[in-house]
C-alpha cells in the first residue's frame, strides 16, 4: 500500500460515510457519547467500518471525534484508552485496504474570546488526543467539522508539532458561505494552507447541491486537494431525518469532480449504500485539473484582504515618539491600545501595524496579548512588527489570521531566525533593503537586498507573493538626493522582482514644516513608482484621501465603487467639535453642562480650550467631578437612568483624556485619587458591570487596574501585590461563580490583610457580601465611587 | 436585517431599568436595535421527545441522555406527555458588537446588550409561536418557555441539553465549563405538550436565585408580571 501522501497524488480517493448516523440506527440515544463504544462493544464499531470498506472507502475516520479530556470527563475512560480502542476498532476493519484516520471534532467549548477556553488549553487538548492517535498507530490526522478558524489553528499547531503524520481539515459551513463564527472561505483556506495542512474542504451542515457553490469558490484559493464530506441533504428538523437518498447524493457528489475536487466521502445521514453509489458514480473518472492563481492576500477569520491595490497600514500602535502610548504599555492599559486600533479602523486602515516594544517591558508577553486583545474586538488582518523574534513567535501563535511579518533584512543572521518562522506560522514577511552595512544608497543595491531576501525566503518554501519589499524612506531634510533613490528601488522591485512593496511614509518629513504636504506628495509619487502597502496614519484624512484618489486614477477601484461609497455621503460628520466662543458662553460652565448632557466632542474641545487658562486639576475637581456628581444624584433619585448616567460618564471621560495627555505632555506622571484593581472573578465572563463601574471610577481621578474576566485569584493577588494596591473591586453575575469570588477574597486576606475588597454583581447580596468576608457591598456602579471616595480619604 | 422579529423596546427600557427615554437616549436604543438587527444571524434549532419519568427526582426524555433535576420543572409539565427542547442563539456577532463596544462606549455597550437580550427573547417568542401554531393544528397546548437557570433547575444541565440537540453542529452553540452558553446571546428552554390546555407553572420567585435583591420585588411586582402588563 502507498503512503497517504502518495495516495493524494492519485485520481479520486474515497473517504468513508457516517458513523453517527450509522451507530444512531443501531439504538444510541441522544446525547449519549459514541466514542464508549470502542470499549464496550469495538466489534460493532469494526463492523461499521468494515461495511465502508467494502464499498470501496480508502480512508476510513475512527470512532474518536469527541474523544477529548473535556468531552470524555466522567466517564470514567481516558482519552488514551478510547483513542487506542477507536483506532484499533478501524484497523481491523482497514488492513491493507485503507488508511485510519484518527478523527479529532470540535472540543465542544469555543475559545477566547467568544468563550473561555484559552488557545493554549485547546491547543493542550488537541495534542493529547493526536499523540495517542500516532501512538495506537494511526496513518493521518483528520481534523473536521470545526466552525471556528483559532480552533483549527490550535489543532493543526498540535498535529505539527507532535506528530509526524499528515493532517486534513474539513470546516463546516453555511450556505452563505461562513462558518457559524463568521469564519470565510478565503480565510480558512490562506491560514490552513500557511499552516501545512495536507488537504482541505468541507464537511457536514450541508448537503452536496448546498456546498457546490462553496467548494467553488475554495477551489480560487488554494492549491491543496480538496475533500468534500457531505450530508444527505438537509436534516428535518422535527423528524431529524436527511432528505436525499443514495442514487441523488452520489450524482450531487460526481459533480465536484468538475472542479477539482479529489477526496469525496459521506457525513451525516450518509451509510453504505450512499459510498456504493458515490463509487459507481466516479468509478473511472479523474478530477478536472485545477483553475487556480496564486493570490497575495492577509485575513482575520472573518476579513480578507487581497493586496490588489493600494492598501493603507495603519501606523499607530507603535510607542515611538508618543508619550502618551508608552505611559499605556508601562500600564498595561490595554483599552488605550484598543482604542488607537478601533479609531484606525474607523479612518480607513485596512490592515493595522501591532510594534509593542519598549526596553522596560516583557515585549513577547505584550505582543501576545495586544494581538489577543484586538483581534477580539477587531477584524483587520494585522501586522506584527518586531525586531525581537520572540515577540515575533509570541505573536504569530496567537494571531487568529494569516498576519504580515515586519520585517527580516538581508542580513544572514535575520534570514535565518526570521523567516522560519513566517514559513512555520503561515505569515507573509516584509523584507528590508538593508543589512549589515546599514542602508545603501543607490537603488541598485537595494534591489541587489531584495533579490537575497526573495531568494532567501524561496528556499525555506515562503511563497512568492508572501514577500514584500520596503526599500525604506529616508528624510528629505537630511537625504535629500536619496528620495528619489527609494522611489527607484521601489520601481525596479516592482518591475523586475515582481513583488509587492511596503513603505513607512512618514519618516520623509521629519524636520520639515507643514509635514502633511510632504508626506502625502511623496505617497502619490512612491504609490506611482508602485507602492502597494503604505504605512501611514490613516486619521489624517489627506493621507487617505491620497490613496482613494490614486486608486481610482490607476484603475485598481474599478468604476470608482469604493470612492463614490466614500465621498458620495452628505457630510453629516461636520457637526463634530464646535469651536468655543469666547465671550458667548463661560467655558467651565459650558464644560459642566456638556458632560451633563453627554456630549462627547463637546466636551473635548471645551476642555481643551480652558486648558490654555487653567491648572488640569482644577478643571477635574472644579468642574468635571461636580457635574458627573449632580448626575450621579439624579441618577440615584430615578430622574437619570444608566444610559444618561454612562453617556455622561464618557464625555468626561473624554475631558479627562485631554487632561491627560496635557499632563504626559508636561512630562508629569499625572496624579491619581488612588488606585484600584477590578476584575470579574474566576468562572465568570460577564464583564459589562465591571466596565461600567470602571468607566464611572476612571470619571472621578481613580486610577483603575483592569484585570478582565474569567480572572483567577491567584491573579488578583498578584496584581495586587506587584502594583502596591490596598482597594479590590471583584464582580460576578452567576451564583455558579459567587464561589470564586469567596476563594478569591479568602486568598486575599490571608496575604493582604490590610487590602480591602469591594463586591458587586447581579447575584450578590449585602448579607452574602459579609457572610464572604468583603468589606464593602456596591449595590451599583454608582456606589463604588462612593466606597473608593470614602476608602481613600480615610488612607 | 432581521427585520422579522420584532424587538420589544418596553423590554429593552426595562433591561436598562431606564423608566422614561430623554432625545439621546431615544436615538442611543435606536441606533443599538438597528446595530443588533445588522449584527445577529438568528438561528433555532428543536427536539420533541417523549416524557419518560416526571419526577420524583428529575424529568427524563425517552430516547434522549438528559436528566433534568429539580421540582419546578416537573410542576411546569405537569398533565404533559412529550416536550419540546429548544435552543436558540443570536450568533458571535453580537457578542463581538458588544465587546468591541466596552471599549470606546459604554453607554452603547449596555443599550447593545441590553437590545440584545431582547431580541433573543423575540426570536425565541417567533420559534414558540411557530410551535404553538404547529401543535394547534395537531389540537395539542404548549406551556411556555421554562429554562435550565430558573427556579431550581441547575445550570449544570446545559451541556447534556445542547448536546441532545447537537446544537454545536446545528446552530453553532456550546456551553463553556462553567456551563454559560457561548454566544452569549442564547437561550435553551423546555415547553411541554399537551393534549389539553396548559399554562404551565413558572418557577415563580421562591426558588430564584435573585430573590434577595430584585429590583421588581423591591418595587413589589415581579419580572414575570410585569412582562405580562407590558403586553
Amino acid at each position: 500500500m502507498k503512503n497517504v501522501r502518495e495516495l493524494l497524488q492519485g485520481s479520486v480517493v474515497l473517504l468513508d460515510g457516517a458513523m453517527g448516523t450509522m451507530l444512531q440506527r443501531g439504538g444510541l440515544p441522544a446525547g449519549e457519547r459514541p466514542e464508549l463504544l470502542n470499549l464496550s462493544h469495538p466489534e460493532q464499531i469494526t463492523a461499521i467500518h468494515r461495511a465502508y470498506v467494502e464499498q470501496g472507502a480508502q480512508i476510513i475516520y475512527t470512532n474518536t471525534f469527541g474523544a477529548n479530556e473535556r468531552k470524555l470527563a466522567g466517564t470514567g475512560a481516558s482519552v488514551e484508552q478510547v483513542i487506542t480502542a477507536g483506532v484499533k476498532a478501524a484497523r481491523a476493519a482497514a488492513g491493507e485496504n485503507a488508511f485510519t484516520a484518527l478523527d479529532v471534532g470540535p472540543l465542544g467549548e469555543l475559545l477566547e474570546p467568544a468563550g473561555s477556553l484559552s488557545f493554549e488549553e485547546a491547543y493542550a487538548l488537541f495534542a493529547r488526543q493526536m499523540t495517542a492517535g500516532e501512538r495506537a498507530g494511526a496513518d493521518l490526522i483528520v481534523v473536521e467539522t470545526m466552525t471556528d478558524l483559532y480552533e483549527v489553528k490550535a489543532a493543526l499547531l498540535a498535529a505539527k508539532e507532535n506528530t509526524k503524520l499528515p493532517v486534513f481539515v474539513t470546516m463546516t459551513f453555511e450556505e452563505n458561505g461562513r462558518t457559524f463564527t463568521g469564519c470565510s472561505v478565503p480565510a480558512m483556506a490562506l491560514v490552513c494552507e500557511g499552516l501545512g495542512a495536507d488537504a482541505i474542504g468541507f464537511n457536514c451542515s450541508l448537503g452536496p447541491d448546498e456546498l457546490f457553490p462553496i467548494a467553488e469558490e475554495l477551489s480560487h484559493w488554494t492549491s491543496l486537494p480538496m475533500i468534500i464530506k457531505a450530508n444527505a441533504g438537509l436534516p428535518d428538523p422535527a423528524t431529524n431525518e436527511y432528505q436525499i437518498d443514495a442514487a441523488h447524493f452520489a450524482a450531487s457528489m460526481e459533480r465536484f469532480l468538475s472542479l477539482g475536487v479529489s477526496l469525496l466521502g459521506g457525513c451525516c445521514g450518509t451509510a453504505p449504500e450512499y459510498l456504493a453509489a458515490l463509487r459507481s458514480a466516479v468509478e473511472g473518472k479523474v478530477p478536472c485539473p485545477r483553475d487556480y492563481v496564486p493570490r497575495a492576500a492577509l485575513c482575520s477569520p472573518t476579513r480578507t484582504v487581497e493586496i490588489d491595490g493600494v492598501r493603507i497600514i495603519g501606523e499607530r500602535i507603535n510607542p515611538t515618539g508618543k508619550k502618551r502610548f508608552k505611559q499605556a504599555l508601562l500600564e498595561k492599559d490595554m483599552d488605550y491600545i484598543l482604542a488607537q486600533g478601533i479609531a484606525q479602523a474607523e479612518a480607513g486602515a485596512e490592515i493595522l501595524d501591532v510594534n509593542v516594544g519598549l526596553p522596560e517591558i516583557d515585549e513577547p508577553e505584550m505582543m501576545r496579548e495586544t494581538v489577543r486583545r484586538l483581534q477580539s474586538v477587531l477584524e483587520l488582518p494585522l501586522q506584527l512588527d518586531s525586531s525581537d523574534t520572540k515577540a515575533l513567535e509570541a505573536g504569530l501563535r496567537a494571531y487568529n489570521g494569516k498576519p504580515i511579518v515586519n520585517s527580516v533584512n538581508g542580513e544572514e543572521k535575520s534570514l535565518r531566525t526570521v523567516l522560519p518562522l513566517v514559513k512555520k506560522y503561515g505569515a507573509a514577511v516584509v523584507g528590508l533593503t538593508l543589512d549589515g552595512n546599514g542602508i545603501p544608497l543607490k537603488a541598485e543595491q537595494r534591489f541587489a537586498i531584495a533579490e537575497k531576501i526573495l531568494r532567501a525566503a524561496l528556499s525555506y518554501g515562503i511563497r512568492r507573493e508572501d514577500v514584500y519589499i520596503d526599500c525604506l524612506t529616508l528624510t528629505a531634510s537630511v537625504q535629500q538626493a536619496e528620495v528619489y533613490e527609494t522611489l527607484r528601488a521601489v520601481r525596479m522591485v516592482k518591475e523586475r522582482l515582481g513583488l509587492h512593496t511596503v513603505l513607512g511614509v512618514s519618516n520623509i518629513s521629519f524636520g520639515l514644516p507643514n509635514r502633511e504636504l510632504i508626506n502625502r506628495s511623496f505617497l502619490l509619487l512612491a504609490m506611482d513608482a508602485g507602492l502597494d502597502l503604505p504605512i501611514i496614519n490613516p486619521n489624517i484624512s489627506a493621507m487617505t484621501d491620497t490613496v482613494a484618489a490614486f486608486n481610482v486614477l490607476a484603475n485598481r477601484d474599478r468604476g470608482a465603487v469604493r470612492f463614490v461609497e466614500k465621498y458620495s455621503l452628505p457630510a453629516e460628520e461636520a457637526a463634530a467639535p464646535k469651536t468655543v466662543q469666547p465671550g458667548l458662553e463661560d467655558p467651565a460652565q459650558a464644560l459642566g453642562s456638556a458632560v451633563r448632557r453627554g456630549m462627547r466632542s463637546e466636551a473635548a474641545a471645551l476642555t481643551k480650550e480652558l486648558l490654555k487658562t487653567r491648572e488640569p486639576m482644577q478643571i477635574v475637581d472644579g468642574i468635571l467631578i461636580p457635574a458627573l456628581d449632580e448626575v450621579g444624584r439624579k441618577f440615584e433619585t430615578g430622574v437619570l437612568f444608566l444610559p444618561q448616567l454612562l453617556q455622561a460618564a464618557q464625555a468626561s471621560q473624554e475631558a479627562f483624556s485631554c487632561i491627560r495627555d496635557a499632563i504626559a505632555a508636561a512630562g508629569a506622571s499625572g496624579e491619581d485619587k488612588g488606585r484600584i484593581i477590578v476584575a470579574t472573578v474566576k468562572g465568570d465572563i460577564h464583564d459589562i458591570g465591571k466596565n461600567i463601574v470602571k468607566t464611572l471610577l476612571e470619571n472621578y481621578g481613580f486610577r483603575v487596574i483592569d484585570l478582565g474576566r474569567d480572572v483567577p485569584p491567584e491573579t488578583v493577588l498578584r496584581a495586587a501585590q506587584e502594583q502596591k494596591v490596598r482597594l479590590i473591586g471583584l464582580s460576578a453575575l452567576m451564583t455558579t461563580t459567587l464561589k470564586s469570588m469567596e476563594e478569591t477574597i479568602t486568598l486575599l486576606k490571608r496575604e493582604i490583610p490590610d487590602c480591602r475588597v469591594m463586591v458587586g454583581g447581579a447575584v450578590v447580596t449585602e448579607d452574602y457580601a459579609a457572610r464572604i468576608g468583603a468589606d464593602y457591598y456596591a449595590q451599583d456602579a454608582r456606589r463604588s465611587v462612593a466606597i473608593a471616595q470614602e476608602f481613600f480619604e480615610n488612607t | 436585517m432581521n427585520e422579522e422579529y420584532e424587538i420589544d423596546r418596553a423590554e429593552v427600557l426595562r433591561y436598562l431599568h431606564c423608566g422614561a427615554e430623554d432625545g439621546p437616549t431615544r436615538a442611543l436604543i435606536d441606533r443599538c436595535l438597528a446595530e443588533v438587527r445588522q449584527a445577529a444571524r438568528p438561528r433555532t434549532v428543536y427536539r420533541v421527545f417523549e416524557l419518560e419519568s416526571i419526577g420524583p427526582e428529575f424529568v427524563s426524555f425517552a430516547g434522549a441522555e438528559l436528566k433534568i433535576p429539580g421540582s419546578d420543572l416537573q410542576r411546569h409539565l405537569k398533565g404533559c406527555r412529550r416536550a419540546v427542547l429548544l435552543a436558540a442563539t443570536l450568533g458571535e456577532g453580537v457578542d463581538r458588537a458588544i465587546r468591541t463596544a466596552q471599549v470606546v462606549d459604554m453607554a452603547r455597550a449596555v443599550v447593545l446588550d441590553c437590545c440584545a437580550s431582547a431580541m433573543v427573547e423575540s426570536v425565541c417568542d417567533a420559534e414558540e409561536g411557530r410551535l404553538r401554531g404547529e401543535a394547534v393544528l395537531r389540537g395539542e397546548f404548549l406551556t411556555p418557555r421554562f429554562s435550565p437557570g430558573y427556579g431550581d433547575v441547575p445550570l449544570a444541565v446545559q451541556k447534556s441539553f445542547l448536546s441532545v440537540l447537537e446544537a454545536g453542529k446545528r446552530i453553532g452553540l456550546s456551553a463553556s465549563a462553567e456551563n454559560l452558553l457561548v454566544p452569549r446571546k442564547s437561550v435553551t428552554a423546555v415547553l411541554g405538550i399537551a393534549d389539553h390546555p396548559v399554562t404551565g407553572a413558572l418557577a415563580g420567585c421562591r426558588t430564584c436565585a435573585l430573590r434577595g435583591k430584585c429590583e421588581f420585588r423591591r418595587r413589589g411586582t415581579t419580572c414575570f408580571t410585569e412582562e405580562i402588563q407590558n403586553r
